[in-house]
């Protein structure tokens, strides 16, 4: 890449300074791509040298301030929006039951649920790759292995990034952040190993299975609870269930407690989705800390 | 800079955030395949005196077409460069396209009318 298109993906940087970090890095992922673009093109067609290509494409793409202006523009007009259950000036007790219609908090459920699974398969590609980068380490093809596995876990997590957005509501970035070093050498894996954001990256890779397993366990104790207490007016008169069993000891609900269990429940319910969407925020906070690049 | 030209360049700012979009669906909706942004950004290049808008204004219309389902994207690796995204314009997209371009016509009627002196208001 030439000085001029190194100087001017700088210059954006500096424009969109204060922006969304997750704009910051797609703006600089499109420039990168379509000056590359650009450059190899006008090199080819016009067989112009690298400098005067770079020249040519920086002049059609636009100042600095001005593209960034572009992208400032799209981000008020796309940031993510939920259709929010709850409105404004509502009730309290509107607001309390409306978790029940509020997608944000069906959808907080779903990834909470998903992130388990999630969580698995990141530690399993982060032991796999780690394992598999240090032992080859010892041999020629080492370093090309450990750089294509962490990039690997770069693309991972720009999919956990889009679940993110796409399920919490949170702005993350879309594309993988600006490869500085082209190659599969040691020095580009020196380079990614002295990158902070290959680290952050790392460390969630591993931190999502303990995270899914504890939300995953929230989720089920409260959501078990809710559902067994809202089937308990049918089950209980059906099957002749007892409610506790200690030891020798049997308790059966009294006929007027399984009206009461059903609303237990269904408060249950209610509660379990708001503290789903608690939940999905501190996580989506937490991906935001860790995936976004923090040099742009 | 002086005044004028700010004013000017305001103007046409405002009136190519909604037109650029028009472009880039009937651009895609016309194209035989997928075309990716340098593609594009030719095509634009090469139907007008000059481009009204610079090239890295079309990028964020692009995605915020593609965020709105008018668009869709992929990334392909290519030969000679970095991967490349390649646009197509969706079922949505055509259906935006036929809706807009009645819009644009009525506005440009208007607009023609109120110039030329055609329209009492």
């Amino acid at each position: 890449m030439s000085d001029a298109i190194r100087d001017y993906l700088d210059a954006l940087r500096r424009a969109l300074a204060g922006s969304d970090p997750a704009t910051v890095q797609d703006a600089l992922a499109d420039a990168e791509d379509h000056l590359r673009s650009a450059v190899a093109q006008l090199r080819e067609a016009e067989s112009l040298d690298e400098d005067a290509a770079a020249a040519r494409a920086l002049a059609d793409y636009g100042a600095a301030s001005e593209v960034a202006g572009a992208y400032r523009a799209y981000e008020r007009l796309s940031a993510p929006r939920f259709p929010s259950a709850s409105r404004e000036g509502a009730g309290m007790l509107l607001r309390f039951f409306g978790s029940l219609w509020d997608p944000r908090a069906w959808s907080a459920l779903l990834f909470l649920l998903i992130s388990l699974v999630t969580g698995i398969v990141f530690f399993y590609w982060f032991a796999l790759s780690i394992s598999l980068s240090l032992v080859f380490l010892l041999f020629i093809f080492g370093a090309p292995l450990a750089v294509l596995m962490l990039w690997a876990s770069r693309g991972l997590l720009v999919v956990e990034g889009r679940m993110v957005e796409g399920m919490l509501g949170i702005r993350m970035p879309r594309r993988s952040p600006v490869r500085k070093k082209k190659g599969i050498g040691y020095r580009e894996l020196w380079a990614l190993l002295k990158d902070g954001h290959t680290w952050r990256a790392l460390f969630y890779l591993l931190l999502k299975l303990p995270i899914g397993i504890v939300s995953f366990a929230i989720l089920m104790i409260l959501l078990g609870y809710s559902l067994e207490m809202m089937a308990a007016p049918i089950l209980i008169p059906i099957f002749d269930l007892p409610i506790v069993t200690t030891g020798r000891h049997v308790w059966y609900a009294p006929d007027w407690l399984l009206p009461l269990l059903f609303i237990a429940g269904f408060l249950d319910l209610v509660v379990t989705l708001h503290i789903c969407k608690g939940l999905g925020r501190l996580q989506g906070r937490m991906a935001r800390r860790f995936l976004l690049a923090r040099d742009v | 800079m002086s005044a004028i030209s700010t004013a000017d360049k305001k103007f046409q700012r405002e009136l190519n955030s909604g037109a650029t979009s028009l472009v880039l669906l009937s651009i895609l909706a016309r194209a035989q395949e997928p075309l990716y942004g340098y593609q594009i950004a030719k095509q634009l290049d090469a139907g007008s005196e000059g481009p009204a808008a610079k090239v890295g204004a079309l990028y964020p219309v692009l995605r915020s077409l593609e965020r709105s389902g008018l668009l869709a994207s992929r990334v392909e690796p290519s030969v000679s460069g970095p991967p490349r995204r390649y646009y197509r314009i969706t079922r949505a997209g055509r259906g935006a396209l036929e809706r807009w371009l009645a819009i644009w016509e009525r506005n440009r009627r208007f607009v023609d009318a109120v110039i030329g002196g055609d329209y009492h208001v």
